[in-house]
């Protein structure tokens, strides 16, 4: 049941990749903040499983899967998003198993891996040098991009939080939203 | 007692939840890492590993572009009504309709100058000078801009080869498959194309920069350039022909910036112009030569049909 269980959240994961990875091939009028947010909704949505499903629902080569995937759909450099996927997935896993217990904990830690993936962006964009363009480009783009990408994220823990305190209130359990690894009683 | 294990649990202390960073981890860091390098390099296995991949996405793409377009023209349209004023986009639209209404009775004058010009345009046959192309999909990064084709090849098509819109200039192939080829966009951060600038056609190099107009860098200190000038191509390296439109000059505090011809990201179609300058041979001993690298390292298979002039000028040379 539990590997069922992991199979799908995997395709689930990798059906939202896919599926914002194809944003590029859409000729709307979006603007390239827009486009890295729509590139960054599938790490926000791996996190979010990561406080909730176990560990091995995002092991790491799903998380570099996703990255090359979406690499090749938006037809960047390549190893861009898959170094950025990975190499946020083991730094939520491992701050969720310290921070994963309510609502501001979550969002907090939504925030972190925001500025991480803020830090890590503009150091990338530093080391390789894209023609000194790091300025006012990089601080709004990459800025605003994970500023989005953090809301998603904060949006739907609350927006989980909400429910789940609906469905215990219905079911007569209390009216606080219990965190996902409490042990029942 | 009991609550401070109740506690422990909540927080994730207890053994189970105890996570650590696997060497798998590591080694697909160091991987992804890697690759980034390689592929800012240009490194030629890191091109191939793309181009492969390119490959392999172009028929999803395609697809994708094919269904979801429609629902692009709709967004199109919500962004339009919630952006502009109601009232201009009104005025707009009956503007429009008075000057369709105005122009009926030249119709029929555009329509054949149209169709005279379209006739050239989307000619298939491999001697014409232009050949049409279909956007497959186009990449809009923070600083990296570039079209996926669907020509290659066994279309003719070679590196370096300019690609224009009806508008001008947009960009230059950099990379050939068989059915596909990739073209770095004007405003990419990598794009760099000789320039000439105004009357006078001061020599200058067009640089990429993202979503900022592109600048123009080693522009002669005595040149005089002004708002407006034109900016055309100037053939120096023999890669494009001379005189293809490109922009307009802007001039702003920290430099010439260009203001390009065409540009709008939203390309359907490109014309691709296969000029077969001085340099041509060149990129094709390039081009030959790193697949020779590459079937040596049993990246790619090897491929004689497309450089197959350029493998006997190789041949040739070594002799």
């Amino acid at each position: 049941m539990k590997i069922i269980f992991n199979v799908l959240i995997a395709c689930l994961i990798f059906a939202v990749t896919v599926a914002a990875g194809l944003q590029f091939a859409v000729p709307w009028r979006m603007t390239d903040d827009w486009v890295a947010t729509f590139s960054l909704i599938p790490l926000a949505f791996m996190i979010i499983v990561l406080l909730r499903a176990p560990e091995t629902a995002v092991p790491s080569w799903l998380a570099f899967g996703c990255g090359i995937v979406m690499d090749t759909l938006s037809h960047g450099v390549l190893g861009y998003w898959a170094l950025t996927y990975t190499a946020c997935t083991p730094l939520a896993r491992l701050v969720s198993s310290e921070l994963n217990a309510g609502l501001i904990n979550r969002i907090c830690l939504h925030a972190a891996m925001a500025a991480f993936v803020f830090m890590l962006h503009v150091l990338l964009h530093i080391s390789l040098n894209w023609n000194g363009l790091l300025g006012e480009l990089a601080w709004t783009g990459i800025g605003h991009s994970t500023m989005r990408m953090f809301i998603f994220a904060a949006s739907v823990e609350v927006m989980f939080a909400v429910l789940a305190n609906l469905s215990f209130q219905l079911e007569g359990f209390g009216s606080l939203a219990l965190p996902s690894n409490t042990k029942p009683q | 007692m009991v609550v401070l294990q109740e506690d422990a649990y909540i927080r994730g202390r207890n053994a189970k939840q105890q996570s650590t960073i696997s060497w798998l981890h590591c080694a697909l860091i160091f991987v992804s890492a890697a690759l980034l390098l390689l592929a800012h390099i240009d490194y030629p296995l890191a091109r191939n590993i793309q181009r492969s991949l390119d490959l392999w996405g172009a028929r999803p793409i395609s697809w994708a572009r094919d269904t979801i377009a429609p629902a692009g023209h709709i967004w199109e349209r919500a962004h339009l009504a919630f952006a502009g004023d109601l009232e201009v986009v009104r005025l707009q639209r009956e503007n429009i309709r008075l000057k369709a209404l105005e122009d009926r009775m030249q119709l029929y004058n555009v329509r054949m100058q149209e169709l005279q010009r379209l006739a050239k345009f989307i000619s298939q046959d491999k001697q014409a000078p232009l050949l049409t192309a279909r956007v497959l999909a186009g990449a809009n990064g923070f600083f990296g801009h570039s079209l996926l084709l669907d020509v290659g090849s066994n279309n003719g098509i070679r590196h370096g080869y300019a690609v224009h819109s009806f508008t001008g200039l947009i960009g230059r192939i950099i990379d050939v498959t068989d059915d596909t080829a990739r073209v770095l966009l004007l405003s990419d951060a990598e794009s760099r194309v000789p320039v000439a600038v105004g009357d006078n056609m001061y020599h200058a190099i067009l640089a990429g920069a993202g979503s900022q107009p592109p600048r123009l860098l080693f522009v002669p200190e005595t040149a005089q350039i002004k708002d407006g000038d034109q900016v055309v191509t100037s053939g120096a390296g023999g890669v494009m022909a001379a005189g293809r439109l490109v922009g307009r000059v802007s001039v702003s505090a920290d430099g010439f910036k260009v203001q390009l011809a065409a540009f709008n990201r939203k390309f359907r179609y490109v014309a691709i112009e296969r000029y077969a300058g001085p340099a041509a041979r060149l990129t094709d001993l390039l081009a030959t030569k790193a697949l020779e690298r590459s079937a040596k390292h049993g990246v790619v298979k090897r491929q004689a049909a497309p450089f197959a002039g350029a493998q006997l000028n190789l041949k040739a040379a070594a002799q």
